[in-house]
């Protein structure tokens, strides 16, 4: 196992930070998986393209779909490690969930047809998996597809969808057989988002900024050369998908360790009762020491998965270990930055005593997300027993 | 709401009658048994003598019936008696036979048992001992094996019991025995009292992991035990299992909290001798220990306003245990970790601290969490009869 | 109800009447209203509270026109406010300034402001911190002048609760001979005060400048040091009470929606995981439980173990109502992330309650002086 980067990779990693320094959107206000602004969002869609043309997203599909020839995964892992330090954007939506999906399972005419675009950043994706009442049990889905000459009908609803309201094609789930085991009745789609029925509704959260959205399905007709894979194939398309998505991974890591830096200042910054910086305060230095440690297993950890994912060797409950332990992990260091600010803590974004404008305030928020997006931390962790400790399994 | 919560208004120091405190507490002084003796064996007889002396002045048993030599005190009294106690540092009950059965057989019992098995058992003259675990039935208790077959006016008992304390000083065993079909769980297990020395038990001890032996398996090899020694009737022994008197674990529970206030001082004490309070993440952790310390004494008296104001124990009974079993596991590993290296030492090391008490104890705690019940299934107890939520579908119904 | 008495009927009591006020009168839409158009009270329900059910004059002495109870049944109300995140000025009126003037026992200061805040015609608050944000009286630097036969205050005041409404401003300063608190009215020249665009949303806090304005001293002829932190001590009492209604409300929400809410075809409540949070979370609270009655009855009788009972109910119940926000909102999934629902005004609330008199570490701290550690 490698923890360290070739000097190719190395080098790889400094032509990829000078092209964010040079051409990027520059740093975003809040942290997280977030919808840009609408005012950005054409901005955004150039950015993305500029990266799909210089080679560092989508490098490693095949490259008559526009790969680059001798692109490995370790290179992709680069380009979202770099836009996480510049705390940038990188590619808005579900564009590379969904080309993985053509890509596997897809059509040559569906390749031809969604890829470029995707490319080129004319169509956004977004995702339409979950629903109100399959969250963390998602293939209990409702969502009811049916079959009508050379279309299909869907009706339903889903939920916690980004980027619902700038997205221009969905990759959706619904059930086409309600006959069979759960698993075994979904099919995966290409939803046109302005096909009449499709109706997008912005959801608020608890930051108070929009950033999802509930997605109803009334009557929608989708033609049937609009599915993705087998009709009832869907959950292993899904499963792919997700599974292929994994240059985040690293990524996190170096969410962390920016954190942690901003962190060190806020403690320089901050004084305590005795009129010191807090940094030198000895409860406040074990616990940002603490935290750093934290973060650095975090590194090692995602530098480990990284390698297995690189040799081929990653193991089923890598992706949830992972996430379990970055999303704690990244709580404890946001309720740190906003418990070192003492009652300016209660100050966000907007006011004038708010420090960095609430940064720390939204982040403390939004780290509940990462607990429960992308699978509960408490069904994870069932995964994670039954997969990685053979633990036998929970009736689910 | 899930349940209303207590606004009942215990009185700050519970004390309706100064008269019987200074009473009590010039008995305990006049009658003091001294220090324990460092020999287990002699601390039995030690122990012994003083629940004697208890009985012989009247003074044993407060929640008990007059009738069977208790003192029959109203509940305000029984948290004075407690009080006393604990700050007398006297020894407290031999054996589990007065905390669990006897509030079973006061129960549940026949006057012909209870006149038998009462008074000898609160003045120490019989130890008894509890035979519920089994190696195959922990935390699911109604899969239990052991097997009691009629033959006659006897049972003929067969089976193992597991975790049994004080195994080796009992004169006699409460335990819970299978008398129905080999699948009848919770609806097919009988109450039954075996005397130690009956031809069939044998007693092997347990190693555990302090290196002790407090613990004992129970082996039953035919042992016949009369029918006579049935508490409640065949097959209906599992509802008697948990019987509890009045409200004697609530005044135990304040007795637990005064026991730990006085062991954190100790170790506060010990920490300054040290000169480690000046460190403000130790004295941090002091400080945390400190409010769960306080918090276990006004829970206890809470519990107690409740019952006194409604007789209702309320809620924060339930907890109580939750409560204490963290308390003294992380208090002595703090302990512990506050020693350092020393913290290691073993008691035969002249350079041990305190006689290795804190390494001891936290070993020792490592069994808070799992005896009585575990702590998962205690949470699993509380998040059901408390706050109602439904049952694991997967675990027996309670 | 007569005053002093305390027995639990009468607690209970107190409690379904105020719990059946909020549960009509604060409900959330209503919360949502005010906290949305930014307002610091519903009038109505502020002149019905304080008119119908008498509860701004709870803790007011009968001779100033107030019911003459104490801490302990004000810890009651306040819980229920808690519970309802109830959008009034009561906490900084009551709780803060009410039972500042009480504890002045300063005859005219009470005669001249307590009859207001008993029938809710006054509202007032105590403003402590500066530029810190802890209520740590070495800190005070803003300054009391005499000033024509009264007192001039100069400094800013910041996260003062309700400060920008508060018709009466309890201002802690310093004068040339030692701390005093002095009386403002919230409309004088020379003050001005702006709300904080804060975290919690429902709590309105503000910075209060004042320039030379004019003002009463409260407590004369007594030692400040006597009786003002006695009344930052009831304040930490009162606000505890105040988390552990929010915390229970958090459990309670989690538990109904435990119950019903299911995947994997079963109630999520049923699975261990969940089933241990929401019991972890009633330990939390029952020991929240106890923690605030003995705080509250100690303040109420006066036990010299008041002050330490008042940091701890503090410490813990600030730890208990952010834990509980927090797996209020884990257990309710993605719903509970949602703004529609109501588990992130308890998040933002527990957070704000838990840092509203400083960091948490000079609370803990505190109660390691006065535990004698």
């Amino acid at each position: 196992m490698r923890f360290d980067y070739s000097q190719e990779l190395e080098d790889y990693r400094a032509a990829v930070r000078a092209f964010i320094e040079r051409h990027g959107p520059g740093a975003r206000k809040h942290v997280g998986v977030r919808a840009p602004d609408p005012d950005q969002v054409p901005a955004l869609r150039a950015w993305v393209a500029r990266l799909y043309a210089a080679g560092y997203l989508g490098q490693t599909w095949p490259a008559a779909y526009g790969g680059r020839p001798g692109a490995t995964i370790e290179h992709t892992f680069i380009v979202a490690e770099e836009i996480a330090r510049a705390r940038t954007w990188g590619e808005i939506g579900a564009g590379a969930l969904a080309a993985g999906a053509v890509l596997a399972f897809g059509s040559e005419a569906q390749r031809q047809r969604y890829l470029p675009r995707i490319r080129s950043g004319e169509d956004l994706w977004c995702q339409l998996f979950s629903e109100p009442g399959a969250g963390s049990d998602l293939a209990s889905l409702k969502t009811r597809a049916v079959r009508d000459g050379d279309h299909f009908v869907v009706n339903g609803q889903k939920v916690w969808t980004t980027n619902g309201h700038h997205a221009d094609l969905g990759y959706l789930l619904a059930r086409t057989n309600p006959d069979v085991a759960k698993q075994a009745g979904i099919t995966a789609f290409a939803l046109d988002m302005r096909t009449p029925g499709v109706d997008v509704r912005p959801l608020r959260e608890i930051t108070g900024t929009s950033d999802f959205n509930e997605v109803f399905l009334d009557n929608v007709r989708i033609p049937a050369e609009a599915v993705i894979g087998e009709v009832d194939g869907g959950w292993r398309v899904a499963n792919a998908s997700l599974g292929h998505e994994r240059s985040g991974v690293s990524a996190r890591a170096v969410e962390l360790y920016a954190q942690l830096d901003d962190l060190v200042e806020l403690a320089r910054r901050t004084t305590t009762a005795a009129g010191r910086p807090a940094i030198a305060d000895g409860a406040t230095r074990q616990r940002i020491g603490r935290l750093a440690a934290l973060a650095h297993v975090t590194d090692v950890m995602s530098k480990a998965v990284r390698s297995r994912i690189a040799n081929g060797t990653e193991d089923a409950a890598d992706g949830p270990l992972a996430k379990v332990f970055f999303s704690e992990v990244n709580l404890a260091m946001t309720e740190c930055g906003v418990a070192l600010q003492g009652v300016g803590g209660m100050a966000v974004e907007g006011d004038r005593q708010a420090y960095a404008d609430g940064w720390w305030q939204d982040a403390y928020l939004y780290a509940r997300a990462y607990t429960i997006a992308g699978g509960a931390n408490e069904v994870l962790k069932t995964v994670v027993a039954e997969r990685a400790l053979g633990l036998p399994r929970d009736k689910r | 709401m899930t349940r209303e919560p207590s606004t009942a208004l215990p009185v700050p120091e519970p004390e309706p009658d100064a008269d019987f405190r200074a009473r009590l507490r010039e008995f305990l002084a006049a009658h003091h048994p001294g220090k324990p003796p460092k020999d287990p064996g002699q601390r039995v007889g030690w122990t012994k003598a003083w629940l004697a002396t208890l009985f012989d002045h009247g003074y044993a048993g407060p929640g008990w019936p007059r009738e069977f030599g208790g003192m029959e005190l109203p509940f305000a009294h029984q948290v004075i008696y407690h009080e006393e106690a604990a700050r007398a540092r006297v020894p407290g009950p031999l054996g589990t036979g007065l905390n669990i059965a006897a509030p079973t057989i006061i129960k549940y019992g026949t006057q012909e048992q209870k006149r038998r098995w009462l008074a000898p058992m609160l003045r120490g003259d019989t130890v008894w001992a509890q035979g519920y675990s089994e190696p195959e039935a922990g935390s699911d208790l109604p899969s239990l094996r052991t097997t009691a077959r009629r033959d006659g006016d006897e049972y003929v008992v067969r089976g193992q019991k597991v975790w049994t304390s004080h195994a080796g000083d009992a004169d006699i065993f409460f335990a819970l025995v299978r008398t129905g079909t080999r699948d009848s769980r919770q609806h097919g297990i009988t109450y039954l009292v075996i005397d130690a020395r009956a031809p069939g038990v044998q007693v092997r001890p347990l190693r555990d992991l302090t290196g002790g032996q407090l613990f004992a398996e129970v082996f039953f090899d035919d042992v016949r035990v009369p029918v006579a020694n049935r508490i409640g009737a065949e097959n209906g022994g599992w509802p008697l299992a948990r019987t509890s008197l009045g409200h004697e674990r609530a005044a135990g529970a304040l007795n637990q909290a005064a026991m730990y206030r006085r062991v954190l001082t100790e170790l506060e004490s010990l920490a300054r001798e040290r000169g480690q309070l000046a460190d403000p993440l130790v004295r941090d952790q002091f400080v945390d220990l400190e409010i769960r310390v306080r918090i276990m004494r006004y829970n206890a008296m809470m519990t107690i306003g409740g019952i006194l104001a409604r007789g209702d124990a309320g809620p924060t009974s339930s907890i109580s245990r939750l409560l204490v079993t963290a308390f003294e596991q992380d208090l002595h590993e703090f302990a512990v970790d506050l020693l350092g290296p020393a913290g290691l030492l073993g008691k035969s090391e002249p350079r041990a601290v305190q006689r290795s008490r804190w390494l001891t104890g936290f070993l020792r705690t490592r069994a808070s969490t799992i005896g009585a019940g575990t702590r998962e299934i205690q949470l699993n107890t509380v998040a059901e009869q408390v706050l109602g939520l439904p049952r694991d579908p997967g675990m027996p119904p309670r | 109800m007569t005053g002093g008495a305390s027995a639990s009927a009468e607690h209970d009591e107190l409690r379904q009447v105020v719990r059946k006020f909020l549960g009509e009168r604060s409900p959330s839409h209503a919360v949502r209203r005010l906290m949305a158009a930014g307002e610091e009270r519903d009038h109505e329900v502020w002149s019905l509270l304080a008119g119908q059910l008498g509860l701004t004059g709870i803790a007011v002495p009968e001779r100033f026109g107030g019911a003459g109870y104490g801490p302990a049944e004000l810890a009651v109300v306040l819980e229920e406010m808690g519970g309802a995140l109830l959008v009034a000025p009561y906490f900084a009126t009551v709780a803060l300034a009410g039972q500042a003037l009480t504890a002045s026992a300063d005859e005219d200061a009470m005669a001249r402001w307590l009859p207001g805040i008993a029938d809710g015609t006054l509202t007032a608050t105590l403003a402590v911190a500066e530029e810190s944000g802890a209520w740590d009286l070495a800190e005070v630097a803003a300054a009391a002048e005499p000033a024509g036969g009264g007192w001039a205050v100069t400094g800013t005041k910041l996260f003062v609760i309700d400060g920008h409404t508060a018709g009466l401003l309890l201002v802690v300063a310093r004068a040339p001979d030692g701390l005093g608190v002095f009386a403002v009215d919230g409309g004088a020249a020379g003050v001005e005060a702006a709300r904080l665009d804060t975290l919690d949303p429902t709590r309105a806090l503000a910075s209060v400048a004042f320039n030379g304005a004019p003002a009463v001293r409260v407590g004369v002829g007594r030692d400040t040091a006597a009786w003002l932190p006695q009344v930052l001590d009831l304040a930490l009492a009162a606000l505890a009470a105040e988390q552990l209604g929010g915390a229970a409300r958090c459990l309670d929400m989690a538990v109904s929606y435990a119950k019903v809410r299911e995947q994997f075809g079963r109630p999520i409540g049923s699975f261990q995981a969940i089933k241990h949070k929401c019991a972890n979370l009633l330990v939390d609270v029952e020991c929240g439980r106890s923690a605030v009655f003995h705080a509250s009855a100690a303040a109420a009788t006066g036990q010299p173990d008041a002050p330490l009972a008042a940091v701890l109910a503090y410490t813990h119940c600030s730890q208990a109502f952010t834990r509980a926000a927090k797996e209020c909102i884990q257990i309710h999934g993605g719903i509970g992330y949602t703004w529609e629902h109501d588990a992130h005004l308890y998040l933002r609330r527990a957070k704000s309650s838990q840092l509203l008199f400083g960091p948490p570490a000079r609370q803990r701290a505190r109660l390691a002086e006065l535990a004698g550690i």
